[in-house]
């Protein structure tokens, strides 16, 4: 049988276009563009992800100045904050794109419910202190100082990137740990996951090595930053991080890996590879001290 | 009465008050209390004046918080906020407490309100010339306002502060210019008198704040009923207050209590300069010098 057209293809592309039902978004929610976007996730609902101003709004004063250098800490933090940085990674190889993909801890979503109740009893994590677990865990440096100038800047690109979202309200998108649906499917499910490792790299060598290296260092530009953050080694990650938790790197990678495929891997899949990752060696918990480093090393 | 009794009642007013839930939009239908705001004389200390009733943003009850180590906190910033002389004892200097200015515990439109606050920061303040945290913003107000010491941005103080400001903001949009933020505006080429403002604070003001500006004490003799105005007891020479305008402003939307917007523009700077030319402490930014001459001249 000879093969249909093109031209009749596009017609019956235009029709079914056509006769799709349009969604209504309230004009504060945007609907995030599908194609051609790796800020674009699947959503359950077009619509419901908040879209952060664009860059472009940033003012033109000191303020805006302030604003400008917490995205450049943000983006490029080995630079721009270089006294409290101890490894290659920017904030946003977590929070990606300039911290604002939902599913990815987006900073839109973060700032308005801070302060929070900490797992500790008796503690109250505030924005601030937040900013400095990052530092000190995911970027195994030191915490600014809250008069800081870079801590003002982080704070200053939270707020405007977070520029008419609600004061302690839980926006969809909010994190990237949430057991909720992402395209309809539950995240995780409710039996408990059994890791493998092996499977894992295997998973790894085909679907993230073409970004992260075969031996997980990332890859590296001309001027030595990282084009692609490095998963494991002296300047990736601490053990302290969040992501040194399997089940919240599964999360992570289920809900954004690989670039711009994120919901692509299986839930077994990215638990492997969060198994994977994870096995490798990287800089220690800074609360521990050497004899359990020394424990852990040798197990 | 017998509960079945209050039960009837209280479903007959809920039924006497649906159409006018229906005929307008959130504040009634959420809180039907809005709606009565100008016929309440109660109401008018912390909704005054409104426009249109119910147009205010509303923040959340005392009563709504979690009993969790956050809604401790915030219970604690409430209570360093409506009594700071004997709450935060290492900070404050003087006899004022932060809900002497911020009006109704920090909710009073045209008083600096909380929840209009909020959203608003990190911003560019002239004061200092650099962008302030809302942290950095409540460590001025010690300092000049509370003729106090700086609490560190760390303490407990300043968390639970900010996190009392925080929750009363919830659900005000980020960067979002909320009507009855900072004070009602004044006109700006008003000639004051300070012999006009003496007469004007003797027959007005002086009922409360004492024929020499010294407030009236509460019964346990500690606290202050109403607050001095000028003498040791009260803001330095570096406060907002200090500055007659913007003195003028918070007057004109605020005094005498509960009866706001009552004074003219003219009566409000008179009253202003009155209270500038009095004695008062410092400006803690200045020398000796300086201050004197300030003293002597006025300005």
């Amino acid at each position: 049988m000879k093969p249909a057209h093109p031209g009749w293809l596009l017609l019956l592309g235009t029709v079914v276009a056509l006769a799709a039902p349009k969604p209504d978004a309230p004009d504060a929610y945007l609907n995030v563009p599908a194609a051609g976007n790796i800020v674009a996730v699947p959503i359950s609902t077009p619509g419901d992800v908040f879209l952060p101003p664009p860059i472009i709004d940033i003012p033109q004063d000191k303020a805006g100045d302030m604003i400008k250098l917490g995205r450049l800490i943000f983006t490029d933090t080995p630079r721009y904050a270089r006294r409290f940085t101890g490894n290659a990674l920017s904030c946003s190889n977590c929070h990606l794109s300039e911290g604002r993909k939902p599913g990815a801890a987006p900073l839109w979503a973060a700032w308005g419910m801070y302060p929070m109740p900490s797992a500790q009893p008796g503690e109250v994590w505030s924005f601030e202190s937040r900013i400095q677990g990052c530092f000190r865990y995911s970027q195994n440096g030191q915490g600014p100082q809250l008069d800081s100038p870079e801590m003002t800047a982080l704070v200053a690109y939270a707020q405007w990137l977070s520029t008419g979202a609600p004061a302690r309200t839980e926006l969809a998108g909010r994190g990237m740990f949430q057991q909720e649906t992402l395209a309809g499917r539950a995240l995780t499910s409710a039996s408990k996951p059994v890791y493998s490792a092996s499977h894992g790299q295997k998973i790894y060598q085909f679907q993230c090595a073409v970004c992260h290296g075969a031996d997980g260092l990332g890859v590296m530009r001309k001027d030595n930053s990282y084009q692609f953050p490095p998963l494991w080694g002296q300047a990736s990650y601490g053990g302290g991080s969040a992501l040194a938790q399997v089940s919240k790197l599964a999360l992570f990678v289920r809900a954004n890996m690989p670039l711009g495929r994120g919901g692509s891997l299986s839930e077994t899949e990215a638990n492997d590879v969060a198994a994977y990752i994870l096995s490798k060696p990287r800089p220690p918990d800074p609360r521990t001290g050497w004899r359990q480093r020394w424990r852990e090393a040798r197990r | 009465m017998k509960p079945r009794y209050f039960a009837a009642l209280g479903i007959l007013t809920g039924v006497l008050a649906m159409p006018l839930a229906q005929a307008h939009d959130w504040p009634y239908a959420q809180r039907p209390s809005a709606a009565m705001a100008l016929g309440d004389p109660l109401g008018k200390l912390v909704g005054d004046p409104l426009r249109r009733a119910g147009e205010r943003f509303i923040p959340p009850e005392l009563n709504e918080l979690p009993n969790n180590d956050w809604g401790k906190l915030v219970r604690l910033g409430r209570d360093i906020f409506i009594d700071t002389p004997t709450r935060a004892p290492k900070f404050a200097g003087n006899g004022l407490n932060c809900s002497s200015c911020h009006l109704g515990e920090g909710r009073k439109p045209d008083a600096a309100p909380m929840w209009a606050a909020w959203p608003m920061y990190p911003t560019y303040r002239g004061k200092n010339d650099d962008v302030n945290t809302f942290q950095m913003r409540i460590q001025d107000c010690f300092r000049f306002s509370m003729d106090g010491l700086m609490p560190p941005l760390q303490s407990t103080e300043i968390r639970a502060i900010t996190a009392y400001a925080q929750w009363l903001a919830r659900g005000s949009k980020s960067g979002q210019i909320l009507p009855g933020r900072g004070f009602t505006p004044v006109k700006r080429d008003i000639e004051p008198s300070a012999d006009r403002g003496r007469v004007v604070y003797q027959m007005k003001c002086a009922l409360c704040h004492g024929h020499n500006g010294e407030g009236v004490k509460a019964a346990d003799g500690k606290r202050y009923q109403f607050p001095p105005v000028w003498g040791d007891d009260t803001f330095n020479r570096g406060a907002g207050m200090y500055t007659v305008r913007t003195a003028a402003a918070w007057i004109k939307g605020n005094m005498p209590l509960g009866r706001g917007m009552s004074l003219p523009d003219q009566e409000a700077f008179d009253v202003a300069l009155y209270l500038r030319l009095n004695d008062r402490p410092m400006d803690p930014r200045k020398g000796l010098i300086s201050n004197w001459s300030r003293v002597m001249t006025g300005f």
